[in-house]
């Protein structure tokens, strides 16, 4: 975790340093490419996993549950605080 | 969409061939995505700074476009921690690192099976990978599909607070459509604050 943390921080730091230098802005426009080839790895680890594959349609109905309680959470707050400001404004 | 349908693609891909016996266990190490991963998080880092987000978020700073990010990071992560007593095999911090991806399923799904890997062993580690991304692609059909009726219900906000990091790129045109185009700042600072956000939160969870 704190080599990950210190790797973000260090690469904003550089990047708010060198807008300017080309090679790293053409490095840093490629994150699609990354991003595919570790969900591609990802992809091999679940795989191997026998245990996980065969667990897909429940992993499935989980996430979906995650996400809809997380986006009610958000949506539901940000409204009452919204209404509460907008109220406090008048 | 077109990107959507690639991730999941090539996820499935990966699944296929490990399926396989292509590729052994001894063949691929983990060390190879953890690289890999290192490589992202180091891209992610110089496109926040190269990019002058951080001096528009700085000049857009007020008390209501803080608002959003604020709300959406608690409600999310109260209720992701509410809902892990409905399932045993996840506690509270790993229902708490799988909601702080806000949308950003590929940073959030790595960093969450290479956090785990080492405390709860390959296995379970993959399968909260998993959760992770798929959790977060519903998360944005969920922004999208349901954008008209959160604007109703919870006002002009709820949209971008929906959207969570995509609020600022795939997100943007749906929050234009029913919020009205005022709500792209507060989209840009909305998904920026949190893009920035993710991974600190999602390190911080998944390595409790």
């Amino acid at each position: 975790m704190l080599i990950i943390l210190s790797l973000l921080f260090g690469s904003i730091a550089i990047g708010c340093l060198c807008k300017n230098i080309q090679p790293l802005k053409v490095f840093s426009d490629k994150v699609s490419i990354t991003i595919l080839l570790l969900l591609f790895t990802l992809g091999l680890s679940v795989g191997m996993q026998d245990a996980v594959v065969g667990n897909i349609l429940n992993l499935g109905f989980t996430a979906f549950a995650i996400a809809a309680v997380c986006v009610a959470g958000s949506v539901v707050l940000t409204g009452c605080l919204s209404r509460f400001a907008e109220r406090r404004r008048k | 969409m077109k990107w959507i349908l690639t991730v999941v693609a090539v996820f499935c891909a990966g699944i296929l061939i490990g399926m396989s016996d292509i590729v052994t266990s001894e063949w691929y190490s983990s060390d190879i995505s953890t690289i890999i991963l290192y490589i992202l998080v180091v891209q992610v880092g110089l496109g926040i700074g190269m990019s002058g987000n951080l001096t528009k978020i700085v000049k857009n700073l007020n008390l209501s476009t803080l608002l959003i990010p604020v709300s959406t990071v608690v409600g999310t992560i109260a209720l992701a921690a509410a809902l892990s007593f409905a399932f045993s095999d996840l506690s509270v911090s790993d229902c708490m690192a799988l909601g702080s991806g806000f949308g950003y399923y590929s940073l959030s799904s790595v960093l969450i099976s290479e956090i785990k890997e080492p405390l709860v062993g390959a296995q379970k580690a993959a399968e909260l990978g998993m959760l992770a991304l798929l959790a977060n692609i519903f998360r944005e059909l969920i922004a999208i599909g349901f954008a008209p009726y959160f604007k109703k219900t919870f006002g002009k906000f709820a949209t971008v607070s929906a959207a969570g990091v995509t609020s600022m790129d795939v997100l943007l045109p749906t929050i234009v459509k029913h919020s009205g185009k005022e709500m792209v700042p507060a989209a840009l600072v909305n998904g920026i604050a949190l893009e920035i956000v993710t991974p600190l939160l999602v390190c911080y969870f998944a390595s409790l």
